[in-house]
C-alpha cells in the first residue's frame, strides 16, 4: 500500500497542489495536516473585509469526493526523512511517499508588546474574528507596521468609523516595495480617509492600563495565559509622542513556521527549494511562505512572498509530481485594496532608477512605470481597469531566468 | 449587448474571484475556465474583480473586445 502525498499545512499552496493534481486525474492518496482547526481558506479577505465571511476554498464534500483526507487542528512536530515519517503533535506518526511542506509563516512579534491581551497579529481566521470583535467595540486602533496587511486593516477599520493610527519605523509606508512617489500618494490616500500615518518612528514602550479595564471586551481573560490580564492603553513612540489605543494590531512581517524541521536536515529557518519546489531531501517539496528561494537581485535565499507566489509554487510542486514542466513563472505580482482603490503591481519595483507617471495621482487613477537600465522593470497601477494591467504586463521587461525541466 | 468571456490562461493565477462574483459563468480548476453565461453586469464585475486582469470580455454580436 502506498502512503501517497502528505501535505503539512492547509493554506493556499496546499490547496493549489491538490487542485492541480486532481484536475490532472492524479488519484494518489493525499493527506493534509493543518494546524488550524479549519479547512483550507483564502487569507487576503481577512484584512480587506470585516467580518471576513466564508473564505474556505472548497466545501468539505470537495475533499471527501476526491479522497483528500483533512487532519485539522493538528501541528507537525518532527520530520524523519530516513523513515519518511512526519510526527504530529498528538503523538501519531504519518508515513509519506512524497511530502509537501506548506506550513506557511508565523507573524513576527515585537518584544515591547509581548504578553498584552489587546495586542494581536492578523494571519489566521481566528485572528480576523478577534480583530472584528475588537473593532465592533470601537477604537482607537493602533496598527504597528505599514505593510500591506497593516494598511489594509487600517483602511477597513477606518471604513467602520474606527479611529486608526498607523506607526511605521521606515520613512514611508510599504518601504520595501514602493518608491517615494507612490508611497507619498498612498500616505495621502490614507490621511484623506482619516487614518493617522506616523512614519519614521517606532514603539519604544507600551503603557499598561488599569487591570481589568478592558476585561470582557474583545479578548477573554483566559486567552492571556496569565492570571492577571494585561492591557495596553497607549504606545509610547521613539519620537517622544504617545498614541492612545484600545486595541493594537502588529503587522511587522512573518517568518517561516518551519521550526519543527530542526534535526531533519532541512533548515528550520526556511526550506531552500529549486524552481519545482524540490528540497535537498528525496521526495520532499516545499512551497509558499515556508519555502526559500534565491532572490534574483542578490542570490541570497529569501522566504515567502505574496499570494501569487504561494499559488504558483503549490501548482509547480503538483506539476513536478505529475512529471510535467511547471508553467512559466511570469513576473512577480501583488494586489491590494485600500479605501476602495485597487492597487496592482507587476514586476519588481525595488531599485528603480527612474519612475515615469502616467495619469492622475491626485485622482487615484494612474500608472507608474519603474525603469532600470532604461527598461521597464515594474509597473504599479492604481484604480486602473483590467486591460491596463494586461498592457502593463506586456510592456514589462522580464529578465531571462533559465527554467530547469521539472521532469 | 451580450458579453462573453475568455480566460488568458497565461495570466490567470486561480485567485477564484470570478467564481465568487459569477459562479454560473466560471469555475477554477488548474486555472479558471468559462463554464456558462451570466448577465453583462456580473461579467463586468467578475472581470474587474480579477486581481490578475485575466478575464477578457467580448461583445457577442460584434466580436469586439470590451474593456471592463
Amino acid at each position: 500500500m502506498t502512503s501517497g502525498l502528505l501535505i503539512v499545512g492547509g493554506g493556499l499552496a496546499a490547496q493549489r497542489c491538490c487542485e492541480v493534481l486532481r484536475a490532472a486525474g492524479d488519484d494518489r492518496p493525499i493527506t493534509i495536516v493543518g494546524a488550524e482547526p479549519v479547512r483550507p481558506y483564502d487569507r487576503p479577505p481577512l484584512s480587506k473585509t470585516v467580518p471576513a465571511g466564508d473564505v474556505c476554498f472548497r466545501p468539505a464534500e470537495w475533499y471527501a469526493e476526491r479522497a483528500i483526507e483533512l487532519r485539522l487542528g493538528l501541528a507537525a512536530c518532527g520530520l524523519e526523512p530516513g523513515r519518511r515519517v512526519v510526527a504530529l503533535a498528538d503523538g501519531s506518526r504519518l508515513p509519506y511517499d512524497q511530502l509537501l511542506i506548506a506550513c506557511g509563516a508565523t507573524p513576527r512579534e515585537l518584544p515591547a508588546l509581548g504578553g498584552f491581551a489587546n495586542v494581536q497579529a492578523l494571519r489566521t481566521l481566528a485572528d480576523a474574528a478577534r480583530l472584528a470583535s475588537a473593532l465592533a467595540g470601537g477604537g482607537p486602533l493602533a496598527v504597528v507596521g505599514a505593510g500591506l496587511i497593516g494598511l489594509e486593516a487600517a483602511a477597513t477599520a477606518a471604513r467602520m468609523g474606527v479611529e486608526v493610527t498607523v506607526i511605521e519605523a521606515a520613512p514611508r509606508p510599504l518601504a520595501g516595495i514602493l518608491g517615494p512617489r507612490a508611497a507619498a500618494w498612498l500616505t495621502a490616500l490614507h490621511r484623506a480617509c482619516g487614518v493617522v500615518v506616523r512614519t519614521g518612528t517606532t514603539v519604544a514602550a507600551a503603557r499598561e492600563g488599569r487591570a481589568g479595564a478592558w476585561a470582557g471586551r474583545a479578548v477573554a481573560p483566559e486567552e492571556s495565559g496569565a492570571t492577571r490580564v494585561r492591557h495596553v492603553e497607549a504606545l509610547e513612540l521613539s519620537d517622544g509622542t504617545r498614541v492612545a489605543c484600545a486595541h493594537v494590531l502588529v503587522g511587522v512581517g512573518v517568518r517561516p513556521a518551519t521550526g519543527w524541521l530542526a534535526g531533519s536536515g532541512l533548515d528550520p529557518a526556511g526550506v531552500l527549494v529549486d524552481e519545482a519546489g524540490r528540497t535537498a531531501l528525496p521526495g520532499v517539496f516545499a512551497a509558499g511562505d515556508a519555502a526559500c528561494r534565491p532572490d534574483p537581485r542578490t542570490g541570497r535565499p529569501v522566504a515567502g512572498g505574496h499570494w501569487e507566489s504561494a499559488s504558483r509554487e503549490g501548482a509547480a510542486v503538483a506539476a513536478a509530481l505529475l512529471g510535467r514542466p511547471a508553467r512559466p513563472a511570469g513576473p512577480p505580482s501583488f494586489w491590494s485594496d485600500q479605501h476602495g482603490i485597487r492597487l496592482q503591481c507587476v514586476g519588481d519595483p525595488r531599485d528603480a532608477e527612474e519612475v515615469l507617471a502616467h495619469g492622475d495621482l491626485a485622482g487615484d487613477c494612474f500608472e507608474l512605470d519603474h525603469l532600470r537600465d532604461g527598461r521597464i522593470t515594474a509597473v504599479l497601477l492604481a484604480g486602473r481597469p483590467p486591460s491596463a494591467l494586461r498592457a502593463a504586463r506586456a510592456r514589462l521587461h522580464v529578465p531571462h531566468i533559465p527554467v530547469r525541466s521539472a521532469a | 449587448m451580450t458579453l462573453i468571456a475568455s480566460i488568458d490562461t497565461d495570466a490567470c493565477l486561480a485567485h477564484g474571484d470570478c467564481v465568487e462574483v459569477a459562479p454560473q459563468a466560471f469555475r477554477v480548476d488548474d486555472v479558471a475556465v468559462v463554464t456558462g453565461e451570466t448577465t453583462d453586469e456580473r461579467m463586468l464585475a467578475a472581470a474587474r474583480a480579477c486581481p490578475a486582469g485575466a478575464i477578457l470580455l467580448y461583445d457577442a454580436d460584434t466580436g469586439a473586445e470590451v474593456d471592463a
